[in-house]
C-alpha cells in the first residue's frame, strides 16, 4: 500500500503512477523525487519520444520562404495551403509526442516541472504556425533551462520564434528607427507588456504605462528574418539595428544606457533577477505545488531561495520539494487535475496509447485543447477554473470509454493502490473492488473522486 | 447486464439517471425576462466596431485603417458600424439596439487580467472580489434558492457567473455510448465531495444539437453556443440568464482582416439570440461588452495595443434604442486619455445597474448597491423603453 506521502510524491509532484513504479517511489519518496532532478539537471537529455520532431524554425523558416516566394502573389493562400500541408499535422505529432512523454516517462517530476513553465510561458495555437511551433519552443526555450537558471530560461524565451510570433514582437519596430524614418511602421507593446505582468515582476511590483513602453522600446528590432532583404535567415532569430528604437529608456527606475541588443539582455536579466518576480514565481510555484491559496509561509521559503540563488531553477526545486507544506494532509490543500493531467494519470496507470486524433478531441471536450490556453497567462492553476459541470460529466464518460479499451486482466488491487494508495476512502475502495467486471472497477477507479485530485 | 444507449457526452441531463435528474430539474425563475451577457475577450477596437466617422480627428490619428473603413454603415450621421456589424442594422431600425461608445470600466490599467476581473465584478479594483456581477444579478432575481436561474454557456465558468449562487453549465454535446448506471454510481461517490459533488449538480444538459457530431473550430463554436443558449432561455421553463464568451479580439497585429473575422462571429451570434429567442424578444436584452478599447493610433504591426474606452452593443425588444448612447471626448491629441487612448465618459456600471433596474426591475438601492458595491453616485443609464 502506498503511504500517504508516496501518494503526493506520485501524484501532486509527479503524474500519477505506473503500476511498475509503485516500489521505488514507496521507499523513499523525496529521495524518488530527488534523483529524478539530479538526473535531469546533470545530463538533459530529451524525451525519447521527443527527439525525431523538427525544430520550430524548420516550420517559420519553410513559412516565411514561401512567403518571400509568393511576393506579389497571395499571402493567404500561401498561410492556408502551408497550415494544411504542414502546420496542422505538425500540431498534431507535436501533441501526442508530447502527451506519450508524459505517459512513458520514469521521470514524471521533470515532465510535470516542463509542463509548469511551458504554461508560465504559454505560446498559444493562434495562429497555425503557433501549433506547429508550441512544442518546438518548449523543447528549446524551456526544457535547456528547467534546472538552469530562469534568467536564461526567459532570454531563450523572449528570442524564440513562437514567442515572436504569439505575442507579436516579431513587428515591432522603434518610431524613431531608421527603418521608421522611411516606413509606416511602429512598436507593438503586447510582449513587453506580458514579461512584465505575466512572466516577471507581476502587477504586484508596481510598474506603470511608462515601463510598458520602455521594455516594448528596449525589445523593438528583437525579430525573425521574413522579408528578402531583412538581411535575416527566414524564420530564425534576428537581432536587426535598424529596427531598434536609439535611446536610453528607464525601466523600473534604471536607466538601460546600454545599445542594440545588449540593452535588451540587460533588461531582461534585471527583470529576472527583480524581488518581485522572486515573489511572483515562488507564489505561483506554491499555488502548483501546494494549494490554490498559496500558505504565505511557503511562498515566502521559495522566494528567498529564488532570490538568494539568483533564480537557480534547481535550488527552487529542491526547496519546493522539502516544503512540509506541499505534504500536508490538510484538505485545503489538494489540487483538481486538469483535464490534460487527469488523462495523462489514467493512461499512465492503465499503460493506455491514445491515438492523436482522439486525444486531440477528448482533452477538446474536457475544455483543454492543445496548445490552445484561452489568454498568454495560460491554463488556470485553480479548481473554479474547470468545475463547469459538464467538463466533469465529460470525465466520467471518458473514464467508462478509456476503460473498455484498457489491456485486459490487470489486477485491481495493484492498480488502486498505484492510483491512490492510502488516499482511497471506503466508499471508493467498495464500489472499484465490488463492480461487477474489470473494466467497469477501472473505470470507477478513474472516475472516483479521489482520482480527480493530486 | 448495464443497459446502455446513445447519449450525450458532452453535458446532457438525460444521462445521469432518474435520482439525479430530479435534483438538477429547473425550477422557473419567477421573473420572464431573459439577459445574455456576451464578455468579448482581449480587448474590442471600439473605434472600429463602432467608428466616429464624424470625427475629422478619426480618420487622421486611424490613417489607413479608417480608409478602410469605406464600407461604414452609417448610423446617425456621426457613428458607423463597422460592414461586419451589418446584420444589426435592423435592430438599429427597429429601435431595438443602443450601441454605446466611450465606455469603460472603472479601473484605468491596460492588462487584459485585471480588466476583465473589474469588467466581471464590478467592483472598482481588480482581484477584490470573489463573486461576479452576473452571480449577484442572478441571486437578485425574484425565486428561491435552490433555483438554477443563470447558465454558464462554454468551456467554463466565467468570472461573471462564480459567487454563492448557484449557477448551471452548458456545452454542445457530443454522441458516445456509455452506460447509465456507471454514471449514476460515481455520481453517488462524487457526492462525498464538497467540491466536486455541487459542481457535478449544477449541470445543465442542452438539447442535441443538429450536426454536432465532432469539434468545431474557431467562430463556428461561439455560433452554435449562441444557439444552444438561445434554446435554453427560450424555453418557458428554462434559465432566465445566460453568459458567453467570445476570445479573439485582442488584435495586436493584421487587425484589419482579424477585426473582420471577429466581428462577422458576433454579428451571428447576436443574430442567434434575436433569431432562436424571437418568441421572447420583448423579454430579452442582450450585451456584449469587453474589458477595454484599443489605442487610437494603429501600431507597427497593422493592429492597435491595449487601450482604454470602447464600444458596446445593447440589443432586445424593449431596449429603448435607435440612438448612439456617447458622451463624444473627442479624438484631438490632447482629448485622449494619457496621450493615446479613447476617454472614458461612461462606466461600465451604470449600464449594469441600468439593465438591473429598467430590465428587471430591480431597482431599490441596497438592491443596486449589492450589484455594484463601489458604484455610489453613479446613476443607473436608461436604457429600456
Amino acid at each position: 500500500m502506498l503511504s500517504r506521502e508516496a501518494v503526493v510524491a506520485a501524484n501532486r509532484f509527479g503524474l500519477g503512477a505506473r503500476p511498475a513504479e509503485v516500489a521505488s517511489i514507496a521507499s523513499d519518496p523525496r529521495k524518488w523525487l530527488r534523483a529524478q532532478i539530479a538526473s535531469a539537471a546533470e545530463g538533459a537529455t530529451l524525451p525519447a519520444p521527443l527527439r525525431d520532431l523538427e525544430p520550430a524554425t524548420s516550420h517559420t523558416e519553410a513559412l516565411f520562404r514561401a512567403r518571400i516566394a509568393a511576393e506579389g502573389g497571395d499571402l493567404d493562400v500561401v498561410n492556408e495551403t502551408m497550415a494544411r500541408e504542414r502546420m496542422r499535422p505538425a500540431a498534431l505529432a507535436e501533441m501526442a509526442a508530447l502527451f506519450r512523454a508524459q505517459v512513458v516517462t520514469d521521470a514524471p517530476f521533470v515532465e510535470r516541472w516542463s509542463m509548469f513553465w511551458a504554461n508560465h510561458f504559454t505560446v498559444g495555437a493562434r495562429l497555425p504556425i503557433l501549433g506547429a511551433t508550441a512544442g518546438g519552443f518548449e523543447r528549446e526555450a524551456i526544457r535547456p533551462h528547467l534546472f538552469g537558471r530562469f534568467g536564461d530560461m526567459l532570454a531563450a524565451t523572449v528570442r524564440h520564434p513562437a514567442m515572436l510570433i504569439y505575442l507579436d514582437n516579431v513587428n515591432s519596430v522603434g518610431v524613431s528607427s531608421p527603418v521608421a524614418l522611411r516606413f509606416p511602421v511602429g512598436m507593438t507593446e503586447n510582449h513587453a507588456r506580458e514579461i512584465l505582468e505575466l512572466h516577471t515582476v507581476s502587477r504586484a511590483s508596481g510598474y506603470g504605462q511608462e515601463d510598458v513602453v520602455a521594455l516594448a522600446r528596449i525589445l523593438t528590432g528583437w525579430t525573425f528574418g521574413r522579408t528578402a532583404t531583412d538581411g535575416c535567415k527566414p524564420g530564425h532569430f534576428c537581432f536587426i539595428p535598424q529596427r531598434h528604437e536609439p535611446g536610453t529608456p528607464i525601466l523600473l527606475g534604471r536607466t538601460f544606457w546600454q545599445s542594440n541588443m545588449a540593452q535588451g539582455e540587460a533588461a531582461l536579466a534585471m527583470l529576472a533577477e527583480h524581488p518581485s518576480t522572486a515573489r511572483h514565481i515562488a507564489t505561483k510555484l506554491v499555488r502548483h505545488f501546494v494549494a490554490d491559496d498559496p500558505p504565505e509561509g511557503a511562498v515566502a521559503a521559495l522566494a528567498e531561495t529564488f532570490a538568494s540563488s539568483g533564480g537557480d531553477l534547481r535550488r527552487l526545486a529542491e526547496r519546493l520539494i522539502d516544503l512540509p507544506e506541499a505534504w500536508s494532509a490538510d484538505p485545503a490543500s489538494r489540487k483538481l487535475r486538469t483535464p490534460r493531467e487527469w488523462l495523462i494519470a489514467a493512461a499512465r496507470l492503465l499503460g493506455l496509447d491514445v491515438q492523436p486524433g482522439p486525444l486531440w478531441q477528448m482533452l477538446q471536450a474536457m475544455g483543454q485543447a492543445p496548445f490552445s490556453a484561452p489568454s498568454p497567462a495560460g491554463w488556470a492553476d485553480r479548481a473554479e477554473a474547470w468545475l463547469a459541470s459538464h467538463a466533469l460529466r465529460q470525465r466520467l464518460d471518458l473514464a467508462y470509454a478509456l476503460a473498455e479499451r484498457s489491456p485486459p486482466g490487470p489486477n485491481l488491487v495493484a492498480l488502486l493502490d498505484a492510483a491512490l494508495g492510502e488516499a482511497a476512502g471506503p466508499a471508493t475502495r467498495r464500489a472499484v473492488l465490488g463492480a461487477e467486471s474489470a473494466p467497469q472497477a477501472l473505470a470507477m477507479l478513474l472516475a472516483s473522486p479521489e482520482f480527480q485530485w493530486r | 447486464m448495464q443497459a446502455t444507449r446513445r447519449r450525450a457526452l458532452l453535458g446532457g441531463a438525460a444521462s445521469v439517471g432518474a435520482a439525479a435528474l430530479s435534483r438538477l430539474a429547473f425550477a422557473q425563475a419567477e421573473t420572464e425576462k431573459r439577459f445574455v451577457l456576451v464578455i468579448l475577450r482581449g480587448g474590442m477596437d471600439g473605434l472600429s466596431a463602432l467608428a466616429p466617422v464624424g470625427d475629422p480627428d478619426f480618420v487622421r490619428e486611424r490613417r489607413a485603417q479608417a480608409e478602410t473603413a469605406g464600407g461604414v454603415r452609417p448610423l446617425d450621421g456621426f457613428f458607423a458600424l463597422h460592414p461586419a456589424l451589418a446584420p444589426l442594422e435592423r435592430h438599429w431600425r427597429n429601435g431595438h439596439l443602443v450601441p454605446i461608445h466611450a465606455l469603460a470600466t472603472s479601473h484605468r490599467g491596460r492588462s487584459h487580467f485585471e480588466g476583465q476581473d473589474v469588467l466581471e465584478t464590478a467592483v472598482a479594483a481588480p482581484n477584490s472580489s470573489s463573486t461576479g456581477w452576473v452571480n449577484r444579478l442572478a441571486g437578485l432575481l425574484p425565486g428561491s434558492g435552490d433555483r438554477l436561474s443563470a447558465l454558464a454557456v462554454g468551456a467554463s465558468v466565467p468570472y461573471a457567473l462564480r459567487g454563492p449562487t448557484r449557477v448551471g453549465s452548458a456545452q454542445m454535446p457530443l454522441p458516445l455510448v456509455v452506460s447509465d448506471a456507471f454514471i449514476e454510481r460515481a455520481t453517488l461517490l462524487w457526492n462525498d465531495d464538497p467540491v466536486l459533488g455541487p459542481a457535478l449538480a449544477a449541470g445543465e444538459g442542452g438539447p442535441r444539437m443538429a450536426g454536432a457530431g465532432g469539434a468545431l473550430r474557431g467562430g463556428e463554436a461561439d455560433i452554435a453556443l449562441a444557439k444552444l443558449a438561445a434554446e435554453r432561455l427560450a424555453a418557458p421553463k428554462g434559465p432566465r440568464i445566460a453568459v458567453l464568451e467570445q476570445n479573439g479580439w485582442d488584435t495586436h497585429s493584421a487587425q484589419l482582416n482579424r477585426f473582420q473575422r471577429q466581428a462577422e462571429t458576433l454579428a451571428r451570434m447576436l443574430e442567434a439570440f434575436a433569431e432562436g429567442m424571437k418568441s421572447v424578444w420583448r423579454d430579452t436584452a442582450v450585451l456584449a461588452v469587453s474589458e477595454f478599447g484599443r489605442t487610437v493610433r494603429p501600431n507597427g504591426a497593422g493592429g492597435t495595443d491595449h487601450g482604454t474606452a470602447g464600444a458596446g452593443f445593447l440589443l432586445g425588444g424593449k431596449v429603448r434604442g435607435g440612438r448612439v448612447l456617447a458622451d463624444w471626448p473627442g479624438l484631438a491629441r490632447a482629448q485622449q486619455h494619457e496621450g493615446r487612448d479613447l476617454r472614458p465618459t461612461l462606466d461600465i456600471r451604470a449600464l449594469y445597474m441600468g439593465i438591473a433596474a429598467g430590465h428587471f426591475g430591480i431597482d431599490g438601492v441596497s438592491a443596486l448597491a449589492e450589484l455594484c458595491p463601489d458604484a455610489t453616485g453613479i446613476a443607473p443609464m436608461e436604457v429600456f423603453a
